[in-house]
């Protein structure tokens, strides 16, 4: 069967209001940043926001619809897209601002490590599932798992999109986690993972080593690598318990806070709405996860647990760090809020997540 | 059912993934809480000192009214040009032509537009025509302000005494320094946002504190009658090719300065142009010996103490006194002169032995009595008092030096001041620049100035008065003369005290005149003042046709009764008359005069050695009144 025969009572009408309403205060928030002075039109921003929410939409209907294991079987096909859709961005890809991230088509701007995101869970799912069958994973089997993590790393480490890449390995290390490790090849590994970040560090590039200095001492440089983090502070701490209003944000609305559409949205919802909004968005993102984990719990096999599950960890992943990053206690790596940042890629792969985690809901049994 | 044993530790692993992930959101949610609530204030008051920015938007000054309402100095709102040299795209040939009207180098133009500033000005404060052809130009990244720019339609008209502003319109000199606090306003506190690359948000602004204009002040001085001595002035210092030159018009009675005049002047719409010396008011803060114009102090003492009488005799020891080893001389040697003649022919021996009737502590109470050696008070900066010595520290010479001028300094408006106390009856006035300040067309303070106070009674001051006519009438002064009119007035000339040579110079003079008329009901008391004129030295010579010229022309002006209800009005222009057919004879007689002149200064020369210096200071005095 490839597509589910589903009713309307099935769908898990909850998770969608969810995902609309931090969708809407996303819009609320894009439209607010970017309304003020030096950008050149005004509706640019947020009519786009909406077209990608309109497509994101599709993306979670296909991931709803089509059952989970369907989509397991494919997923390598999937996977392989992906990684050849890097590669051709790494050989053939026009460079903006110093990096390698967004494909054209057309007039519309795609970035595939975002895809990769949920793409990676997909096939990572369906191959730990492959390989746990024995119980606690050993060496050998988490080659397989290990390689193809590490294809996608490298190639978006080399765009160079340092935060992307770190979220990548992140959410495989914790969805190896869920399966289990042998304790020997967990103290390998470790040692593994030490060698290589020591590496990875010899081989970066100064502006990336720049952003883990200032993650450790974000006050050292206030006008330069700290000036973000710093006005970031600002935005949410002037916001006080109410806000300043809509539209009515100094830091973001006069353009002190830089990125503030794209990955600093929740300074200006924190701005503008206080810790008021701030609160009720962290709740909302709550409330999904719990959502998805209860999923996970119900899941009727392995391969639903790890896509309900990696979903959860790639969502909530973003949102601790995204925030985190907010408020000055992650570095400034590009990682978007999802549903709220400004960003058509993003969009579309948290939309596909959530359609998953329906999709192992409607599946359970 | 579970195809795959969906294992009960892989479910526990995802709850401890998820509670560490939760844990790790609690921290940020407290970190939120500590932001937007614990530091809050602090946090909010960063943002502020970001996006907040306090303007002070300047006032507009008040304006300057001569006493009749016409305006002397007013505040025009003119453009001024800035650049955001961040969004400046100019091309080669529009910065050469904007460097053309801005009258800078193009390289130093460019330097400017390529300063990492968000705001520079170019100009404050442009010519309108300028701001035409700039606004032609059609660049980008430039645009222009309104400001208030201070103007004086007037020109060099009593530039001194109006002073100028500074380019954000604060007083610096004269009235606009000293009546900063009426004139200035207040300026209005505008807090305004600003956008990160410092641009201002205007219509984001709010009012902190709502400024006012500055309210006008109304002078004495009247615009006709300081045009009227300043033409006069400049006439006489060019034709002296003098150093400078100051004439004060004054009405004895209120002591209502009607014109204080200087010369050379300035344009305070352009004063960095000239020298700071131009800015100066010498009528008030420079004080000099008065010479022969200072002996109606020792006539007014010795006539109101009942020591002499106006037609005693006395005798001029023909020209020569010795006093305490110091000899003084006259002009022309006299024998018998009347107390009348003394003051008439301007005798210094007469006068010494006038003086000599008086206790020392006496005279000093009088000079002090008339004003000397204290301020004025008239209501302009950087007024001077004048030396006038305490007795214990005068010499066996000193009563006689001062009671003919020497030995004691004082300012044109102390003298002015002294004279108008002999024209009104006895009174010593406060001479006032400033009638008062004005809003909206109405007065609501005036500066009274000090009571009147009296020096000598109405008796005495008619008797100096009938003296004083005598000097204009058959004395030195009669080139003060003014037709119709009967004048009272006293010349001067007077060696100046050369400090570099630590003695009296040879060579330098003052020249002065101050008479008053009518004689008998004065409506104004005129001062003339010549510093270090070439060619004829002597107050009769250069300051009293000056100050004749400046009476007549006032006269006419105001009004004033001629004698014998003689109408002045239909006389010809004394003026022309002065200077028509009778040039000829004139050089002639002044190559006589040059000659006479050369005889003098030869006789000074070969005197001098003789003459013993007081008191360490080599100082030998010496008036030099012309008696022709």
């Amino acid at each position: 069967m490839l597509i589910t025969r589903i009713s309307i009572k099935d769908l898990d009408w909850v998770l969608l209001a969810l995902t609309l309403s931090l969708a809407s205060i996303g819009l609320l928030a894009i439209y607010s940043a970017t309304h003020g002075k030096g950008v050149s039109s005004v509706d640019v921003y947020y009519i786009r926001q909406i077209w990608w929410l309109a497509i994101g939409a599709l993306f979670m209907a296909f991931t709803t619809l089509v059952d989970y294991r369907t989509l397991g079987r494919y997923a390598y096909v999937f996977y392989g897209i992906i990684v050849l859709s890097l590669a051709y961005l790494l050989l053939f890809g026009k460079a903006v601002s110093g990096a390698q991230r967004w494909i054209e088509l057309g007039s519309i701007n795609f970035q595939p490590s975002e895809l990769s995101k949920v793409i990676l869970v997909l096939a990572l799912a369906k191959c730990l599932q492959d390989k746990s069958r024995g119980g606690l994973l050993g060496f050998r089997s988490l080659l397989l798992p290990v390689g193809l993590v590490l294809l996608p790393f490298a190639l978006v480490v080399k765009q160079p999109d340092l935060g992307t890449a770190l979220l990548l390995a992140l959410m495989a290390v914790i969805m190896v986690f869920l399966c289990g490790i042998k304790r020997r090849t967990l103290i390998y590994m470790l040692v593994l993972a030490l060698g290589l970040t020591l590496l990875l560090w010899y081989f970066m590039e100064d502006y990336q080593q720049g952003r883990v200095i200032n993650f450790l001492y974000p006050n050292a440089d206030p006008s330069g690598a700290g000036y973000q983090s710093l006005q970031s502070k600002i935005a949410v701490g002037s916001g006080g318990i109410t806000g300043k209003g809509i539209m009515a944000g100094t830091q973001s609305g006069l353009n002190f806070l830089p990125e503030k559409h794209t990955d600093f949205i929740f300074a200006v919802v924190a701005e503008e709405l206080g810790f008021f909004g701030s609160s009720l968005v962290l709740f909302l993102y709550l409330a999904i996860i719990i959502k998805g984990l209860n999923i996970a719990f119900s899941a009727r096999d392995l391969l639903g647990v790890l896509m309900a599950g990696g979903v959860v960890i790639m969502l909530s992943l973003h949102v601790v760090l995204n925030i985190a990053m907010t408020v000055g206690m992650a570095p400034v790596v590009g990682i978007p809020l999802p549903l709220m940042s400004y960003g058509g890629s993003s969009v579309v792969t948290t939309m596909a997540g959530i359609g998953l985690l329906m999709n192992v809901r409607i599946n359970k049994s | 059912m579970r195809e795959v044993s969906a294992d009960v530790r892989t479910l526990k692993r995802l709850k401890i993934a998820a509670f560490m992930l939760l844990i790790f959101g609690a921290v940020v949610g407290l970190r939120l809480f500590q932001f937007q609530i614990i530091q809050h204030d602090q946090l909010s008051a960063k943002s502020e000192q970001q996006y907040l920015r306090t303007l002070k938007l300047e006032p507009r000054r008040g304006t300057i009214y001569d006493r009749n309402g016409k305006e002397l100095a007013v505040s025009v709102s003119v453009n001024s040009l800035y650049a955001n040299p961040r969004e400046t795209t100019i091309t080669k040939t529009s910065t050469n032509r904007l460097a053309f009207i801005l009258g800078t180098s193009p390289e130093e133009l460019a330097a400017k537009l390529r300063s990492p500033k968000h705001f520079i000005w170019l100009w404050r404060k442009i010519p309108p025509r300028k701001a035409e052809s700039i606004a032609a130009l059609n660049i980008k990244g430039l645009g222009v302000v309104k400001e208030n720019k201070r103007y004086y339609p007037k020109r060099t008209l009593a530039a001194q005494i109006l002073g100028f502003v500074g380019t954000d319109n604060e007083g610096l000199e004269g009235l606009e320094y000293m009546y900063d606090a009426y004139v200035g306003g207040e300026p209005s506190l505008v807090l305004v946002k600003k956008d990160a690359k410092g641009r201002n948000i205007y219509a984001s602004r709010r009012i902190l504190k709502e400024g006012s204009k500055g309210l006008d002040i109304l002078l004495n001085i009247d615009e006709t009658v300081q045009y009227i001595a300043e033409k006069e002035l400049a006439r006489q210092v060019a034709e002296s090719r003098a150093r400078g030159g100051v004439a004060i018009v004054m009405d004895p009675h209120s002591g209502e300065v009607l014109a204080l005049a200087h010369q050379p002047s300035f344009n305070p719409n352009s004063f960095l142009d000239y020298k700071p010396a131009r800015w100066k008011r010498s009528a008030i803060s420079d004080a000099y010996e008065p010479g022969s114009t200072f002996k109606i102090v020792t006539l007014a003492a010795v006539l109101e103490e009942g020591l002499a009488q106006p037609d005693e005799i006395l005798y001029a020891e023909n020209g020569t006194l010795v006093v305490a080893g110091k000899s003084y001389h006259d002009v022309h040697n006299y024998h018998w002169l009347t107390t009348r003649e003394v003051i008439s022919k301007s005798s210094n021996i007469g006068t010494i032995k006038l003086g000599q009737r008086l206790e020392p502590d006496l005279m000093y109470r009088y000079i002090r009595n008339f004003g000397f050696g204290s301020k004025t008070d008239i209501g302009l900066p950087g007024e001077a008092k004048g030396l006038v010595r305490e007795t214990e520290e005068w010499s066996g010479v000193s009563l006689s030096s001062i009671s003919i001028g020497y030995e004691i300094s004082v300012t044109p408006i102390q003298l002015i001041t002294a004279y108008a106390a002999v024209a009104n009856g006895g009174h010593l006035v406060n001479p006032r620049v400033v009638r008062g300040v004005m809003k909206e067309g109405r007065l609501i303070k005036e500066f009274p100035g000090l009571p009147a106070r009296r020096v000598i009674s109405d008796k005495t001051a008619e008797i100096i008065t009938s003296i004083l006519k005598e000097v204009v009438t058959v004395g030195t002064g009669r080139t003060a003369a003014v037709p119709g009119y009967d004048v009272a007035g006293k010349t001067g000339t007077a060696l100046k005290f050369d400090i570099e040579l630590g003695a009296y110079s040879s060579s330098k003079y003052v020249a002065s005149f101050v008479g008053y008329f009518p004689a008998d009901d004065p409506r104004v008391v005129i001062l003339v003042l010549i510093d270090e004129p070439k060619g004829s030295f002597y107050g009769s010579e250069v300051a009293a046709p000056t100050f004749s010229r400046i009476a007549s022309q006032v006269a006419r002006y105001m009004k004033i009764p001629a004698r014998n209800n003689l109408l002045i009005a239909a006389a010809p222009d004394t003026d022309k008359k002065v200077e028509g057919p009778a040039k000829k004879g004139e050089e002639i007689s002044n190559i006589f005069k040059r000659i006479d002149r050369g005889l003098k200064k030869l006789l000074v020369k070969a005197v001098s050695p003789l003459m013993i210096p007081t008191k360490g200071k080599a100082a030998s005095y010496r008036t030099n009144e012309d008696s022709s």
